[in-house]
């Protein structure tokens, strides 16, 4: 600039213009924009070429602020008459500021309206021309208010549009929306009194009605009146765009501009005069908002109390009970009556109802219908709730979450969108977010600076300068509140309940598992004595002694469940298997089938194992107990030799049924198993039988008897495919494979136990609470873990699976085989 | 959305409504949408497939989960079905190893808690198609990390 001096009025005119006009905020206003403006001004082409030649705009294509300045301080010069040169901008007399005509009811004029008043404009000039709809008289007031911005308040000189800003900010939003509605619609009563809507906005919420005939003038004394009320209003700071539109107290500044202006040139104009006016005004905090500009843009959002009164009555005519609900439907009727897309609409209940639950409580049904006033007055939608709207009540943790409001509400990019602003967390955030909010205007929010304000004004070109006396106020009172902090703690709360359904969700069956694989334990249909090597089997055996095949089974399968590798069910059993290394196929089926098969075992065992698997099976059966015992041996047994385990339990109990010939065969198969049980073992799902029959062992007993039969048949041909046992016995690995095993041999009912058996191998600790409360890092922390075990459960449940499914298989070809051999068993027996 | 892993985890999120018509498609923008698009449509015919064996089956919550649809060489299809028939797809990378069932599951679980609250909105008409920049913003945050 060339020493460029402003007077204050100027000043503030000139950031209030160079808002409207730089509407990207992005300090500089392009010649489009600007010859918009300045053809508001009326002065000749020529003139205005001139002028931007002088500022330099010329030079640089794009108008600065300095460049504006000079512009509109020339083109002021002009209109009173001096020459268009730069020396007009010094010459120290007190030029009026610059007059830019807005013709009634032209698109023009709400162009510039829109152009002076940045955040507002835009979009109440807009939706001027489409709210008309009475629903919500305030709403096609703050729309007309808004097309204002670009109409230049006449003379800030009048000095009334300085006093009336205790809703400046507002007020200038609703001077300018006045300015423009009237201009766009004249006729609208409502904007007649613009200032009058705004008034009965602010006051009454939507008094439409008054003044709307003669908007300027009306404005002008309704906004007088207004702004006298709201001015006090304004105060309040819940000004928010409503006020501003509204405008009660724009009327105040309003009509000093207005006035000042002289209503003529169009009722815009006037009303943009006073906006610009009324912008300083604003900027000067009546609330004491920083820049009117800026704290607009976040005031818009909060409520006055007016408002508020409003809501509560339209609340009331819906739901007597205030602190009741108002169901979706109910208010989907209401908020259609406005007119709104249903897009929108949707979008606007999206924010409001922050708990979800499909009906509006009071605080939200505020936030849902001011929304819904504010998208009728032009101003976009944010992308989420504002602070202003959270409803405190709802989420106490709202403040802690500034950023749930703070997120800059792009929509439309209004200035005033930045609802977040208006609390203090917000603010600090809105401020940076909302457009060009430079930093300061948060802090200065409460600080009504008219310095920083007009400044801010003119970056943020909030175009709501009623906004920042207002903001101001509302961010006070939002800065307790903070809404946004709604949005996150709902949020959150889903995400809390999200891990429970999780864990549910988690494959149940590993959850199953582990009780399973207790209760599997007792099953135990295979006694898992098998896989374990002879050794092993042996040890168990010894452990088990006296447990009847069927408790090796059962105490396999107990021990298994736990995850323990249950030794081989009858220790008898467990040394035959052992000694035989091979498993002399009674003992090696003892364990095995002890444990598998539980109640196999005694069967299983082969031969010899058949015999004490039998004599086991018999007392297995009826002494679960001992089971447990053999369980373990078994297990341990097992583990070692996971599904081979199993299988040879089950030739065992086949041999022992079938006789020695199967039994050497079986215990052939076992200790060929058993080798390669290991690696089988991790095979993992070896067969199922045998984890299935760990699992069993429960029912030990009585399959005891069966089992060894069938693991014999089984096993003798299961030894040929990879152990079944192996398979389930892999999965455990971490011992519950002889359970498997032994499962497997026992029955195909073992196989659930099995799965069971399987899971106690993986033995998922319980799942602990999931800390929803706590840290989102606990939270995730718990909820990767959990993961994880699940991952695992539902592999080693797919595995058992698999081995059951063998198993069963196992099962039938044994015990086809039995059937054949039955007599011959006897024989060999 | 922990963020805690950035990898990527859905390729292509699809509702479906019981029609069988879609009600919204997502896809990483960085992918030819056509293709995604496609193995959406053709995985209906499995998730029909599913349903009607799941039907047969206890009615849990397990049940919705439907698993592994079918993988390609490339991507893997992953389906859950609500109550009312609306289908939510999921298509993985197959390269993404580290993706586990629980966390298909989880989610899942999260798209159907987001149409839950998309449905409360009096608003939005169920067989509509799906316009709520808050069911986007989930379905986004799952596309982009690992839920």
């Amino acid at each position: 600039m060339e020493g460029l001096t402003l007077t204050d009025a100027e000043q503030k005119l000139y950031s209030e213009l160079f808002g409207t006009c730089d509407v990207e905020h992005t300090g500089r206003v392009s010649g489009t924009r600007a010859s918009e403006l300045f053809l508001a001004s009326q002065l000749p082409h020529d003139t205005l070429q001139q002028i931007t030649e002088l500022c330099g705009a010329t030079r640089l294509g794009h108008f600065g602020r300095s460049q504006f300045y000079i512009a509109l301080k020339l083109i002021a010069a002009v209109q009173n008459g001096l020459p268009v040169r730069l020396e007009s901008l010094n010459t120290g007399a007190e030029i009026p500021l610059p007059r830019f005509l807005h013709v009634k009811g032209t698109e023009q004029d709400k162009k510039r309206m829109q152009f002076a008043n940045p955040g507002v404009s835009h979009h109440m000039s807009m939706e001027a021309d489409h709210y008309t709809s009475p629903d919500k008289p305030h709403h096609p007031i703050l729309e007309r208010q808004t097309t204002h911005p670009g109409v230049l308040p006449p003379p800030p000189s009048r000095g009334h549009v300085r006093s009336g800003s205790s809703g400046n900010p507002p007020h200038i939003l609703h001077s300018r929306q006045h300015v423009v509605t009237e201009a766009v619609s004249n006729n609208l009563p409502l904007q007649a009194t613009a200032t009058s809507p705004q008034d009965s906005y602010n006051s009454s919420p939507y008094n439409v009605s008054p003044p709307t005939s003669s908007p300027p003038s009306q404005r002008r004394s309704s906004d007088r009146h207004h702004s006298g009320p709201a001015a006090t209003a304004a105060a309040t700071a819940k000004r928010s765009l409503f006020e501003t539109r509204m405008d009660v107290q724009w009327t105040g500044p309003y009509e000093g501009a207005a006035q000042a202006a002289g209503a003529n040139t169009s009722d815009g104009w006037v009303e943009f005069s006073s906006s610009p006016a009324s912008q300083p005004r604003g900027m000067k905090p009546e609330h004491g908002g920083a820049p009117t500009d800026s704290e607009e843009e976040p005031d818009p959002w909060t409520i006055t109390q007016e408002q508020r009164d409003y809501y509560t009555a339209q609340f009331k005519t819906m739901q007597p009970d205030l602190h009741g609900l108002i169901q979706g439907t109910t208010a989907r009727e209401f908020f259609q009556r406005s007119k709104l897309p249903i897009a929108q609409l949707s979008r606007i209940w999206d924010m409001s109802d922050v708990n979800q639950d499909g009906a509006l409580s009071l605080e939200e049904f505020f936030a849902a219908f001011h929304l819904v006033v504010a998208r009728r007055n032009g101003y976009d939608l944010p992308e989420t709730l504002p602070q202003a709207l959270m409803p405190k009540s709802t989420q106490p943790t709202a403040e802690e979450d500034p950023f749930a409001g703070a997120p800059p509400m792009a929509g439309g990019g209004t200035p005033p969108v930045p609802a977040a602003a208006a609390q203090t967390p917000a603010a600090p955030q809105a401020a940076p977010q909302t457009a060009p909010q430079p930093a300061p205007q948060a802090p200065p929010q409460p600080v009504p600076q008219p310095a920083p304000q007009p400044t801010q004004r003119p970056a943020g070109a909030q175009g709501g300068s009623k906004s920042a006396e207002e903001s101001w106020a509302t961010f006070d009172e939002n800065s307790s509140s903070p809404s946004p902090v709604v949005q996150s703690p709902a949020n959150f709360d889903f995400a809390a309940v999200h891990p429970d359904p999780a864990s549910k969700i988690i494959q149940p069956v590993p959850v199953r598992m582990s009780p399973e694989g207790q209760t599997y334990s007792d099953y135990r249909p295979r006694t898992f004595s098998e896989p374990i090597p002879t050794d092993v089997v042996n040890l168990r055996r010894e452990r088990s002694g006296t447990s009847p095949s069927k408790h090796p089974k059962s105490g396999e399968a107990t021990e298994f469940t736990p995850g323990k590798i249950a030794p081989p069910p009858p220790s008898t059993r467990s040394k035959s298997a052992k000694s035989s290394g091979k498993h002399p196929a009674p003992q090696p089926l003892a364990p095995p089938p002890a444990v598998p098969p539980r109640h196999v075992s005694p069967a299983t065992k082969g031969p010899k194992v058949g015999q004490q698997n039998s004599e086991q099976a018999m007392p297995i059966s009826p002494t679960p107990k001992t089971t447990p015992n053999n369980v373990v041996n078994f297990i341990t047994a097992e583990a070692a030799v996971p599904v081979e385990g199993l299988k040879h339990s089950r030739t065992m109990s086949l041999d022992s049924k079938a006789g020695s010939a199967f039994r050497t065969k079986w215990t052939f198969r076992r200790s060929v198993s058993f080798q390669p049980e290991v690696p089988l073992a991790t095979d993992t799902p070896p067969t199922p039988p045998p984890r299935p029959h760990d699992q069993t062992k429960s029912g030990a007993g009585d399959k005891a008897e069966d089992s060894p039969v069938e693991p014999p048949t089984k096993s003798v041909k299961k030894k040929a495919p990879t152990p079944p046992p192996v398979r389930p016995r892999n999965r455990h690995r971490s011992g519950e494979d002889s359970q498997k095993s032994e499962l497997r041999q026992e029955e195909p009912s073992t196989n659930d136990r099995r799965r069971h058996v399987s899971a106690p191998a993986t033995r998922v600790p319980p799942i602990p609470p999931p800390p929803v409360r706590r840290k989102k890092e606990e939270v995730q922390a718990a909820i990767r873990a959990h993961k994880e075990r699940n991952t695992v459960l539902s592999r080693t449940n797919s595995e058992l699976q698999g081995d059951l499914a063998e198993a069963t298989e196992e099962r039938v070809t044994l015990e086809l085989q039995l059937q054949k051999l039955k007599p011959f068993g006897v024989t060999g027996l | 959305m922990t963020g805690q892993r950035s990898s990527k985890m859905a390729v292509c999120v699809a509702v479906i409504s019981k029609e069988n018509y879609p009600l919204y498609i997502q896809t990483i923008p960085t992918e030819d949408d056509l293709k995604f698009h496609y193995t959406v449509h053709t995985s209906l015919d499995v998730v029909e497939e599913k349903i009607n064996n799941v039907g047969k089956t206890t009615n849990d919550l397990r049940e919705l989960y439907l698993g592994l649809l079918y993988p390609t060489e490339d991507y893997k299809v992953y389906g859950y079905v609500t109550n009312t028939k609306i289908k939510f797809v999921v298509v993985v990378e197959s390269s993404n190893t580290a993706l586990r069932d629980n966390e298909i599951r989880t989610m899942f679980r999260k798209l159907h808690n987001a149409y839950t609250d998309l449905v409360c909105n009096p608003f939005y008409t169920p067989g509509d198609r799906i316009t709520s920049r808050v069911f986007e913003k989930v379905v986004n945050a799952m596309m982009l990390q690992d839920s």
